[in-house]
């Protein structure tokens, strides 16, 4: 023991993996590197590719679509990103937010407001109805 | 007389089953708070990071070097991009009522409006803003996912620079009891007065590279907390909304069981008066 450190893999939906390891190969933008105990102090960028986690001499992969690495005083956590960002579908969904909002915009003057009204006075109906009770009771009470 | 003691016992009727939906909602906002809170300790330790190392890139480089977009005032604009959250679905007390008015009060026509949920695209719709997209939400715990394409918009507008800030107004889960509407500033990012920079760190590839591709990850970190907050305020609020329809309802319930007893006793005593005068109606 003694040149072991640390490692977190997080994501937004909880921690991946959280262990000591013995040495991890992360994949970064200029290619792999390989991050051993009292590593100095690093911040770096990670690209699509496989976290190599070795414990032990055991081998352990997690695969990532990209994250940050960030290793210092023998602590290393990774954010990691799982998610595939697809700009096609994200682009999508904020046409149809965009188009959506329009079309309300151009509804907004035509608006019927008969069947709103008709509901409002029901319920003020019944109101009336419960105080009346209510008021009743009071004077039984009194 | 018959015919009003049909319709108080009716009355009765409708309302001990609106007692027990209310009952039921309050439940179900319960059981969704818990999922909310669950989410948020869950996500925590990512967002920690993501903060600590975008605060800490801040803390060695002062705005100039970063040349960011997102770091420093853009001061030729004066527009703003605000992100109004809201609910879908009403039945939530005065939160929607308190989101409203932060919004009247802080929100000018000129800006751009983002509204997610139905309630708040109504309203700002209704009152005139220039609302440029809306999300509508649903009734379940918001994806992780689903707040990409929200952010995306706050670069395409950064791009073309035509906004200066991105602010954000959500509802702030203090606790169960207590949600505070809130207005918080997304963009530029700010510095954070508390951050103690300890250690020197080596950036790779530089540190304005790393900034610039964490930026994204910082923006989604800290909107992601303000959706679960809201979505946390949202169920809070209509668990005690829930359960103080459940009282009336309940109150309703006593007041009518009393009225339709009276009206059967009198209408006994009758009959029995009736009776004994030996007169047929």
């Amino acid at each position: 023991m003694g040149n072991t450190y640390k490692l977190d893999i997080l994501s937004p939906e909880g921690n991946v993996f959280s262990g000591e390891v013995s040495f991890a190969t992360f994949p970064t933008m200029a290619g792999d590197i390989t991050v051993l105990s009292g590593h100095t102090a690093i911040i770096t960028k990670l690209s699509v590719g496989e976290v190599v986690i070795d414990i032990n001499g055991e081998k352990k992969f997690i695969t990532i679509a990209g994250g940050f690495l960030e290793f210092s005083d023998n602590v290393a956590s990774v954010i990691a990103d799982f998610a595939i960002r697809s700009e096609e579908i994200d682009d999508k969904k904020i046409e149809e937010a965009k188009k959506h909002a329009r079309e309300q915009m151009a509804k907004k003057d035509k608006l019927s407001s008969a069947v709103m009204e008709h509901d409002l006075q029901k319920a003020i109906l019944e109101l009336k109805f419960f105080e009346n009770i209510k008021s009743k009771n009071k004077r039984y009470k009194a | 007389m018959a015919e009003n003691l049909q319709q108080v016992k009716k009355r009765i009727r409708t309302a001990k089953s609106i007692a027990q939906i209310a009952k039921a909602m309050e439940m179900i906002a319960a059981s969704k708070i818990r999922k909310a809170q669950t989410a948020v300790e869950k996500s925590r330790p990512y967002s920690e990071r993501v903060r600590f190392v975008v605060q800490k890139i801040l803390a060695e480089n002062d705005d100039i070097s970063l040349n960011s977009s997102f770091v420093g005032l853009n001061d030729n604009v004066k527009r703003k991009l605000v992100y109004v959250i809201s609910t879908d679905k009403g039945l939530c007390g005065g939160l929607l009522a308190n989101i409203f008015k932060k919004v009247l009060t802080s929100v000018s026509k000129d800006d751009y409006v983002v509204t997610i949920g139905k309630k708040a695209q109504a309203f700002c719709i209704k009152n005139g803003f220039n609302v440029k997209a809306s999300f509508n939400l649903g009734t379940v715990l918001p994806k992780y996912e689903d707040i990409f394409p929200m952010l995306k918009i706050v670069e395409d507008y950064y791009k073309t620079k035509e906004i200066s800030s991105v602010e954000v107004i959500y509802t702030y889960f203090k606790n169960r009891m207590v949600q505070e509407p809130m207005l918080k500033v997304l963009a530029p990012i700010q510095r954070d007065k508390n951050f103690v920079n300890k250690g020197e760190h080596i950036f790779e590839p530089s540190s304005k590279e790393v900034l610039d591709s964490l930026i994204p990850y910082y923006f989604e970190v800290i909107f992601y907390d303000m959706l679960m907050n809201a979505y946390a305020s949202e169920q809070a609020a209509r668990m005690s909304a829930m359960s103080n329809a459940n009282e009336n309802a309940n109150e309703i319930t006593a007041s009518l069981t009393i009225a339709f007893n009276k009206s059967r006793q009198a209408k006994i005593t009758n009959e029995i008066l009736d009776l004994a005068n030996g007169q047929i109606h």
